[in-house]
């Protein structure tokens, strides 16, 4: 055995066990954070120490004493009139009925408050103390408090010193005595790990119109956080509260932050991610109506069935554009009519357009309510631009005209210009949609050089043309256009029904009545329903007649939006372009099956859930999406412009109304008919010839009177006639004509001499009736 | 008075005395009682000698001591026969006398002609100034008588032999036809006695070449034929084409000619006998090479020549026009025609009766064993549709190779249209004094071509005509067949909807029971090149070639003249191109109210009908004359009514031809030089200028406007005197 050394080794200076005098044995069966008492007491410690100073000052120096005080008393007051609202009011002019006035009700037990939404009640609860086990939570006291109720929860909280706790009486012994084993980093350590320590304290406000339901309110207050330490506040402390917007009182006990957590303050990054099986736990659940709505039903909780307050959409959702989709046309049906009526009632109008027959009975929503069927009642002609500008309606048109001619119109420049001279007519048909003649006349009887044939591309348009002029479109498209669709917009209600039993034709129907409908100027007033839209549609993602569409359709739907609301209802929503969905804001949405279109409903509807952190994996749900193949009838899924997530409402039952008979709907719809289609476009004060000649108006009438004697006259023996009339051989002959003309008061022909053709002019009897009222004026100007 | 039994003797006697005995067709009209006066119609191929039975027929009416009238088409052909008459007859004391020109004359100073040679205008004319001796008038010779179906010249032939049938209630009608479809129809009408025959001297082959180059293949066909020793007439459609094919086709053609012919040619051109024929520069080189061109450019005597020279075997090819086709009864071995579209109008193709003309021409007697006939066409697709509209095409048994035989036309009346209704109606109401429109249409027109074809043929207008204000209802009965019209009436035709009724335009759908529904449309407005819309249908056909509208426009416009009555009866009469004679008439100043509902012609109305002036031409000058009001005013003015009258667009070398014509002494040919035109151009427009301000001065004294009156008086004394004078120089005798 060495000296100074150990089998074991050098012995440690100090033993770092502690030595233990006695043995000592505890039980325990957790070392969790348990309390027997939460409460917040003040340091005695500190008390002592200022009551020894101030009693000493006192009497070693009293002056000081008293001026310290007075000192104190001053600044306490200039803090007060500072921060009061009293002065922060005083800056504002009072104005003899004030709009928010808050002030105690009769028996002094409530507050009583007027302003924005009338006169309401307010009551509040303190929870003064709290067991050691938290009862209820923070779900529980929102599902437990009637959505008729305002409800205002306050929870202020302070982080605290875990070394407050370890004083008596506040935790179990033997938990007392483990965390005081522990070191200072070790109590903190263990803290941090439940969430930290908190002095908390919590305030609950009510407010209700109906006074008398106020205790109703306590009760549920109570009820859903069975705490004795519920304490009414008094109204004046309520009033002065609000006075001084200080809601939050100190901290009155004290809990862990995981505690908290689950009890009152559930955090959105905190929420659990499993809420059941088939239940969405996360969607909106208002608890109060939104003015202003046009109702659609009432919310509704899916898991305890209880309906809440009334749900439906804002003018603003309208606007953005509202996508309806899922269920069965019949189902649909119940919320546009609902929608429709709602509408109307609040002084809005409303067209309808569908591709369902049926959907002429939306009709008898109102008295006003006009019905027209494209092919019979309403002829769209493709060629009249309606005011819009022809730069801008002609491409489209021609971009339409492409589902017709199945192919890509880009390239086909002449058809595009044989289509812009169309529209730039202002009477004309499809029958007007022709080419340049190929060969051209010489006059000595020999043959122009022939011109290129038109590309294949033209030639396809002018088929497709040719189908809705000659072929199968012809009774929806060819002719003068029955009714203008800003008439058409004027009305209340106006339903139009698309179905002519082709698709092309029907897509080519509801592309042309986009267009016109999006080039009418902006009118948040005339919301739009699409019932079925076929030119919105996308068959398939492998179909390339199709996706050609695409971008028309994009843009149509760009068009229509900025035109004012629109409702776009489908059965399938991922029936839709992926573009026409996004430009939609708003949704409801009813039973959906299909895979793809879930996908499309969880896009829009906020379905979709993170359940961990930024760095974590996304996780999305399914189980809140599967709600939607499992809604009942009646039951909807309802997104606002803005929402991040949706809420379900139960439906209200559609208006029943009759039908309207046939007879009655033709006299309503007679009325609107367009009357003469050639436009005047005349002052009433000025003559039709003093219109378009101008300042040649002489030299027009002496025309026409030529005419009227000798027609047809050939263009030379006009053109020499205007001149010598003149006097001016420099005359601009071609512009008096092509005035003339161009108001179809003249009408250029062709007259044959020895072979050789020759333009002449004949009066037409719009020129006839114009000399007549020429002679008129004359006769009454003179006599 | 020569006794019946004598004239056929002293006809005979005639002939033989001039060396011709009748044979062929001149025998069977003879058989046919041609000497006894009996009408008869000849139709047979060019070249069976029918101008000889015209003579006979005169000859007759000459031994009745009855005047006799031949009419020709052509003012050349009048002068060709002038002067075989003359040179034949005019030993025998048989005065014969041509006329040709000057429609404002009456024709008083022809009243001692035996034999009158005249043009089918002038013989118009001459029956509108109402001459004294028209009733003498015992035998009327027309000659190419099928001329009545043209378009522009065939209503006023029409109403020629109408009146002079109505003047004269003896008359022999002897009317020479080439062949054409249905001629007994024509011959009916005429009440003449049909003497047909189909035998060609020399028989026709006629073949349809598809080509792309057509310079090439005309090249391959002229050498081919020229290296065999025969001749080729190459039709053309213009001017300048004939003049180009004639310079591309002088070297080869030129190069098979020996010398010996090259010196008979030169010599012919230099001879005596053509010391007056002023030969264009341009085409004494190609006469040199044996070719030469054709038209109504050149002068009458430059023409005689070529036709001497071709005729004599001198020339190989000639170019020629398809108009001056008729005037040139010139036999070739091979007839090649470039182009069957119609010079007048590129779309339309040439009548069949026309181009069956012009291949007749092939085949020259005694000299070809056969003749050959040759349509170029641009591709397949038109060779089969000429074949088709143009010939039977029959499988020769024999052979088994497909033989084209002539589908000949019928004739049919151009009376009908608005435009020649209109003149015919002043022209009747003239003749007849005062009538009303239903005399007017039953008692005169009644006895027209127009309604015998109307009661002839199964494809007869409901109306024929219309001469009082055109309805909507009027013009579509003039377009569709009484059953059609009555279906329209009763609703079968189908349910109308009336979408498109512009200020120009009707249009709607016609649905038809178990058949669809077409897209209809009447239209008057013009297209891009200047034609009228017309009416238009979605089933492809909206009107037959005969005019005949389709049911489904027929449905419309029943249906638009209940509905739109005013508009209807705007646009639709302008669609179908139909206006209202007697409106116009009316309108114009030339028809007044008489008793009851007559209508007569006014003082002007008769003047106009003398001067023999379209009224379409008089609407612009009515227009215009007013306006009048300097020399430059007056030379616009009538630069435009000779544009009018000729078919021809005259520039700014038209006042300068008025121009030196007042104020120079220079020759015509020196004139033509100078406005670089043909020297028979030159003459056209003179005489038309001529009888253009005639007319004006006739109107503006009507008018009483005694400013313009003097002032055209001026010029055109100025330019009559130098015409008198030119033609003196010249003897142009045309």
């Amino acid at each position: 055995m060495s000296k100074g050394g150990h089998i074991m080794g050098s012995k440690p200076e100090r033993d770092p066990l502690e030595e233990i005098k006695q043995a000592q044995l505890w039980v325990t069966q957790s070392t969790e954070l348990r309390w027997i008492d939460r409460s917040v007491r003040p340091s005695w410690t500190r008390v002592f120490l200022a009551t020894a100073a101030i009693i000493i000052g006192t009497f070693w120096m009293p002056w000081l004493t008293i001026t310290m005080t007075a000192l104190a008393l001053v600044i306490l007051s200039i803090l007060l009139n500072l921060f009061s609202v009293n002065r922060t009011l005083k800056e504002w002019t009072r104005v003899p009925e004030p709009d928010l006035a808050v002030e105690e009700d009769e028996k002094k037990k409530y507050v009583c408050s007027r302003g924005t939404g009338g006169e309401q009640h307010i009551v509040g609860l303190h929870l003064k103390s709290v067991s050691s086990d938290l009862g209820g939570d923070l779900g529980k006291l929102i599902r437990g408090v009637d959505t008729g109720y305002g409800l205002c929860l306050t929870v202020a909280m302070s982080p605290q010193n875990p070394k407050n706790i370890l004083e008596g009486d506040i935790l179990p012994e033997a938990l007392q005595v483990y965390l005081e084993s522990m070191s200072s980093n070790g109590l903190r350590g263990y803290m941090l790990r439940r969430g930290g320590l908190w002095k908390a304290s919590t305030s609950v406000y009510g407010h209700s119109r109906d006074r008398f339901a106020l205790p109703r309110f306590e009760a549920s207050v109570k009820g859903a956080i069975p705490e004795p330490g519920w304490k009414r506040e008094k109204a004046k402390d309520i009033l002065e509260r609000i006075a001084t917007l200080q809601l939050t009182r100190n901290g009155a006990f004290h809990a862990s932050g995981s505690e908290l957590t689950e009890w009152l303050v559930q955090l959105k990054s905190e929420l659990g991610p499993e809420v059941g099986s088939n239940v969405p736990g996360e969607f909106i659940a208002p608890i109060r109506d939104r003015l202003g709505d046009y109702r659609l039903g009432v919310t509704i909780n899916p898991e305890t069935l209880q309906t809440g307050p009334m749900a439906g959409m804002s003018h603003n959702d309208l606007t953005g554009g509202m996508l309806l989709c899922g269920g069965d046309w019949l189902e649909r049906r119940r919320v546009m009519m609902l929608l429709t009526k709602q509408l109307l009632d609040a002084g809005k109008r409303v067209m309808i357009v569908s591709s369902k027959p049926e959907a002429m009975e939306f009709a008898a929503l109102t008295d006003s309510g006009i019905g027209l069927t494209l092919g019979t009642d309403l002829v769209l002609n493709p060629v009249d631009a309606e005011d819009i500008p022809r730069s801008l309606y002609v491409p489209q048109l021609k971009r339409a005209l492409e589902t017709i001619a199945d192919t890509d119109l880009s390239s086909a420049a002449d058809f595009e210009l044989a289509l812009g001279r169309a529209v730039a007519l202002s009477n004309a048909t499809l029958a007007d949609v022709t080419l340049p003649s190929v060969n051209a006349d010489m006059m000595d009887g020999t043959e122009a050089p022939v011109t290129d044939k038109p590309s294949r591309k033209t030639e396809a348009g002018m088929e497709a043309v040719k189908v809705l002029y000659q072929g199968s479109g012809s009774r929806a498209f060819y002719g003068h256009q029955t009714v203008k669709l800003s008439r058409l917009a004027e009305q209340q209600l106006s339903v139009t029904v698309i179905s002519l039993g082709s698709i092309i034709l029907d897509t080519f129907g509801w592309d042309l009545f986009s267009m016109k409908l999006a080039g009418l100027r902006s009118d948040s007033d005339l919301v739009v329903i699409f019932d079925g839209p076929f030119n919105l549609k996308l068959y398939g993602p492998y179909d390339s007649r199709y996706k050609r569409r695409v971008p028309l359709t994009d843009q149509l739907t760009r068009d229509l939006t900025r035109r004012g609301p629109l409702i776009v209802s489908i059965e399938r929503p991922s029936g839709l372009a992926k573009e026409v969905v996004a430009r939609l804001s708003s949704c409801i949405s009813l039973r959906l099956r299909d895979n793809w279109d879930i996908g499309v409903a969880t896009d829009i509807l906020g379905l979709t859930v993170i359940g961990h952190g930024l760095h974590s994996k996304a996780r999305q749900s399914s189980r809140e999406s599967s709600y939607l193949r499992v809604m009942e009838k009646g039951i909807a899924l309802m997104v606002h412009d803005g929402a991040e997530t949706c809420q379900p409402i139960q439906l209200d039952d559609a208006p029943a109304l009759p039908p309207p008979s046939t007879d009655e709907l033709s006299n309503r719809t007679s009325g609107i008919f367009n009357g003469a289609t050639s436009d005047d476009g005349h002052a009433s004060h000025k003559t039709l010839i003093g219109h378009v000649a101008g300042s040649k108006a002489d030299l027009a009438v002496s025309v026409l009177r030529l005419l009227q004697r000798y027609e047809p006259l050939t263009e030379e023996a006009l053109r020499r006639f205007i001149i010598s009339s003149s006097g001016q051989e420099d005359m601009d002959v071609e512009a008096v004509l092509v005035r003339l003309e161009h108001a179809s008061v003249i009408l250029r022909g062709h007259e044959s001499h020895g072979g050789v053709s020759y333009a002449n002019y004949r009066l037409t009897m719009k020129g006839t009736m114009a000399l007549h009222q020429m002679a008129g004026e004359q006769a009454t100007a003179t006599g | 008075m020569t006794s019946a039994m004598d004239t056929p003797t002293y006809v005979k006697g005639v002939l033989a005395g001039v060396g011709l005995t009748p044979r062929g067709i001149q025998s069977k009209a003879i058989e046919a009682g041609l000497l006894e006066g009996k009408s008869i119609m000849v139709c047979s191929p060019t070249g069976s000698g029918k101008t000889l039975v015209g003579e006979m027929a005169l000859l007759r009416g000459v031994s009745d001591i009855r005047k006799g009238i031949y009419l020709v088409p052509l003012r050349a052909l009048a002068t060709q026969v002038v002067s075989v008459l003359r040179e034949r007859y005019a030993d025998q004391g048989i005065r014969i006398e041509i006329s040709t020109g000057d429609f404002q004359t009456d024709g008083s100073d022809l009243a001692e002609a035996q034999i009158l040679v005249t043009t089918y205008e002038r013989a118009d004319s001459l029956v509108r100034h109402k001459v004294d001796w028209l009733n003498k008038i015992g035998v009327l010779v027309i000659d190419e008588v099928q001329n009545i179906g043209h378009t522009s010249r065939g209503a006023r032939l029409e109403s020629v032999i109408m009146r002079m049938r109505k003047l004269t209630e003896d008359l022999q009608i002897v009317a020479l036809s080439a062949t054409v479809g249905e001629p007994y129809m024509l011959a009916d009408w005429l009440g003449c006695h049909l003497v047909e025959s189909d035998v060609r001297p020399v028989p026709l082959t006629c073949k349809l070449v598809p080509t792309t180059d057509r310079e090439k293949t005309v090249q391959q066909l002229v050498m081919a034929t020229v290296q065999a020793d025969g001749q080729v007439i190459v039709f053309h459609r213009t001017r300048r084409e004939t003049e180009a094919e004639a310079n591309r086709l002088k070297d080869s053609v030129g190069r098979q000619l020996r010398t010996k012919e090259r010196t008979t040619l030169d010599r012919e051109m230099d001879s005596l006998e053509n010391w007056n024929v002023t030969i264009p520069t341009e085409m004494r080189p190609l006469l040199h090479d044996g070719v030469a061109y054709h038209h109504a450019g050149l002068g009458a005597r430059t023409r005689r020549l070529v036709e001497t020279m071709f005729g004599r075997g001198l020339l190989r090819v000639v170019c020629a026009t398809t108009t001056l086709a008729a005037g040139m009864d010139l036999p070739a071995r091979t007839v090649v025609l470039t182009s069957a579209r119609s010079p007048q109008h590129h779309r339309r193709f040439l009548p069949a009766n026309q181009v069956h003309q012009m291949l007749g021409r092939a085949g020259r007697p005694g000299k070809d064993v056969r003749g050959f006939g040759v349509i170029l066409t641009g591709s397949q697709g038109e060779a089969r549709m000429l074949t088709k509209e143009y010939f039977a095409s029959e499988v020769n048994p024999d052979t088994g190779t497909p033989v084209l035989t002539p589908n000949y036309e019928p004739v049919t009346s151009e009376l009908g249209t608005s435009t020649n209704l209109t003149e015919q109606l002043l022209v009747a109401l003239d003749f007849l004094g005062a009538a009303s429109l239903e005399e007017v249409e039953q008692e005169y027109l009644g006895e027209s071509y127009l309604f015998h074809c109307g009661r002839w043929l199964t494809n007869t207008p409901m109306r024929i005509v219309q001469l009082g204000e055109v309805t909507a209802l009027a013009a579509i009965e003039r377009h569709a067949n009484p059953n059609m019209v009555r279906s329209a009436r009763e609703n079968i035709l189908g349910t109308v909807k009336i979408r498109e009724r512009g200020d120009t335009v009707i249009g709607g759908i016609v649905s038809v029971l178990r058949s669809g529904q077409q897209t209809c449309r009447f239209s008057a407005r013009m297209t891009s090149d200047g034609t009228l819309e017309g009416p238009m249908c979605s089933c492809g056909s909206p009107m037959t070639k005969h005019g005949f509208l389709c049911n489904h426009l027929v449905a419309l416009g029943m249906a638009a003249s209940s509905e739109l009555t005013q508009l209807a009866n705007f646009v639709i009469p302008l669609a179908l191109s139909e206006t209202s004679p007697s409106g116009l008439l009316i309108r114009l100043g030339l028809l007044e109210g008489g008793e009851g509902d007559k209508l007569r012609p006014t003082t002007l109305g008769r003047t106009v009908n003398r001067l023999y002036l379209k009224i379409s031409t008089f609407k612009e000058m009515m227009a215009l004359i007013p306006t009048i009001e300097s020399n430059i005013v007056l030379m616009s003015v009538l630069r435009h009514l000779v544009s009018l009258e000729t078919g021809q667009k005259q520039g700014e070398t038209f006042d300068t031809l008025i121009a030196s014509v007042a104020s120079t002494n220079l020759s015509m040919r020196e004139m033509a030089r100078l406005a670089n035109l043909a020297v028979g151009d030159v003459k056209a427009l003179l005489d038309k200028s001529r009888s253009l301000l005639y007319s004006i001065v006739a109107v503006a004294d009507r008018g009483n406007m005694e400013r313009v009156s003097e002032m055209v008086h001026d010029l055109l004394s100025i330019i009559d005197s130098r015409l008198h004078h030119m033609e003196s120089e010249n003897n142009d005798s045309d």
